[in-house]
């Protein structure tokens, strides 16, 4: 697999154990960038010209093929920077203008700042209440804590589909049903799953799905905000410009509708068309057999780290996401020393403050896997995680 | 950063530093307390200064930190010991200028050309600055004007 992603050709003695924050590019996503940038550039749904026409279609053609890579039509499908203002757009265009203060928002200990910083901050503006559903990291988010904190006053649920810090995968099925049978909204941050998840939102039923393209193997500074056909018309636009106006006069403006209502200014057009490559590219693989092979390696890593002193996984990890701490070093000391051995991980906190605080942890060392890696990847990592440890004590 | 001198600068004179840092100490009572913070990383530290005659004396720091911010932690010190606010304003501002523009910055001291030496080091420099931003910030807004 390695040889369909050409960072691992320049940098052949690269073990990339950071994939939840970004996955390596394949030659097919590069090409389509490539061949926009030099041969195809020009501004979409603007020129009356042949270039500007072609720009036009392959955007369009793009959001088609992400309506249909998640079961839906491309009216429901906006394209954004990422999952972040995606998250933002509902939390400001769609909650915010209906939040009452004796209302409330439902959410996780366990979210990314992503999808927790705009849900607190729009709470905090209305005066309603942002209720956090908690969890000790050791098992996935327990449902039913999740629905028997819903009442008459909740407004909105935001729940993530994988944790980016523990890697456990959230029953959001089931909080999902609950949510519709109360008529409450809910938006599934799928940051962690797009890639190698069948997200079919018909069969889902959720009310929002987001996540970035470059999580998915696609281009950095494209995101997608799916949005179901009962609430997507309610999403007002929050930022305004050329695109997504009907009608402009010095009294008023009127605005289109969604998801056009949202193309507020120049869209990442390349990093849009390139994205179409990469759901080419993701609908080629055999995604079960995929995450099984992942599985493997967490297992494995897991059983392997359980030998070394001092080296606690935090949670129970699943889906190819494993933070762990080693007693007395710090997390950034560990991802200094396996840098020099070519072995990037990720230090910190992973953007889950809250989470960190609840489990008393001033952060962890992260390793995430994905396609390309193998287990030759995690004996390096083994190697050189041991020597650290030696030298750091 | 070339691997010899990573060994050479990092592992050979930072981390021994790092690992056993000056004053590290919590300190039962100090005429400033400063908190250095940053919560993307974890790292915690509590700076505690001592004032007398003008001159800064028995300062310490405590708290959570990778061996880089501890040892430049520890570096910040021991070169503000025994002298004035304004001489430890200046010695900050210097410092973090020279992390911001290397090749403009005086060399004079070994230590703290060293801390300017790991800009190269990966992901860091926030490492480095994390207490000498704060005790510049602290400085500024609170007793020098």
């Amino acid at each position: 697999m390695q040889n369909r992603f050409p960072i691992f050709k320049k940098h052949p003695a690269l073990v990339y154990l950071d994939n939840a924050a970004t996955t390596q590019r394949p030659d097919l996503v590069i090409e389509s960038l490539d061949n926009f940038n030099r041969s195809e550039n020009a501004n979409s749904h603007r020129g009356i010209y042949s270039l500007s026409n072609k720009a036009t279609q392959q955007f369009e053609n793009s959001r088609t093929s992400t309506a249909k890579f998640l079961n839906t039509d491309k009216e429901n499908i906006a394209f954004t920077t990422g999952t972040t203002e995606s998250i933002n757009f509902v939390a400001n265009g769609f909650l915010k203008s209906r939040l009452k203060d004796d209302e409330n928002v439902v959410s996780t200990i366990l979210e990314h700042h992503s999808n927790f910083v705009p849900w607190q901050m729009c709470c905090q503006q209305v005066g309603a209440e942002f209720r956090l559903i908690d969890s000790d990291a050791q098992q996935p988010l327990n449902a039913s804590l999740v629905i028997n904190s819903l009442d008459s006053k909740t407004r909105m649920i935001a729940i993530q589909h994988i944790s980016n810090t523990l890697g456990t995968v959230n029953e959001i099925s089931e909080i999902i049903e609950a949510a519709r049978s109360r008529n409450i909204p809910i938006l599934i941050d799928a940051a962690q799953s797009a890639a190698l998840y069948q997200l079919d939102v018909n069969e889902l039923d959720c009310d929002f799905l987001v996540f970035s393209a470059h999580k998915a193997f696609g281009p950095f500074g494209v995101g997608i905000l799916y949005a179901h056909d009962r609430v997507k018309d309610d999403i007002q636009p929050t930022n305004y410009g050329g695109g997504m106006v009907k009608e402009v006069s010095t009294k008023e403006t009127s605005f289109k509708s969604f998801p056009y209502s949202l193309d507020a200014g120049t869209s990442n057009v390349a990093g849009i068309i390139g994205w179409s490559s990469a759901i080419k590219f993701l609908n080629a693989l055999d995604k079960d057999s995929e995450r099984k092979k992942i599985k493997t390696l967490t297992d494995y890593t897991i059983t392997e780290f359980s030998k070394i002193n001092d080296l606690e996984v935090i949670g129970n990890p699943q889906a190819g996401i494993i933070s762990f701490t080693v007693k007395d070093i710090h997390p950034h000391d560990i991802a200094t020393e396996l840098n020099e051995d070519n072995i990037a991980v990720r230090a910190g906190m992973h953007c889950t403050q809250p989470l960190m605080d609840r489990l008393k942890l001033n952060g962890t060392t992260r390793v995430s896997f994905s396609i390309y890696n193998t287990k030759e990847d995690v004996d390096k990592l083994l190697g050189s995680l041991q020597t650290a440890i030696k030298f750091l004590r | 950063m070339n691997k010899n001198k990573f060994t050479e600068l990092y592992h050979n004179r930072i981390v021994p530093i790092g690992k056993n840092p000056v004053n590290f100490m919590k300190a039962e009572s100090a005429g400033h307390n400063i908190s250095a913070i940053n919560p993307l990383c974890g790292d915690k530290f509590q700076l505690a200064l001592n004032f007398q005659n003008n001159k800064a004396l028995d300062c310490s720091f405590y708290g959570f930190g990778c061996i880089l911010s501890k040892a430049s932690t520890s570096i910040l010190l021991k070169e503000i010991e025994g002298k004035s606010v304004d001489q430890i304003h200046s010695l900050c501002k210097n410092f973090l200028d020279g992390l911001k523009n290397p090749t403009k910055h005086e060399q004079s001291n070994s230590d703290i050309d060293l801390l300017l030496s790991l800009i190269p080091l990966d992901g860091r420099i926030d490492c480095i600055k994390l207490s000498w931003e704060n005790l510049y910030e602290y400085l500024s807004t609170t007793i020098v004007h």
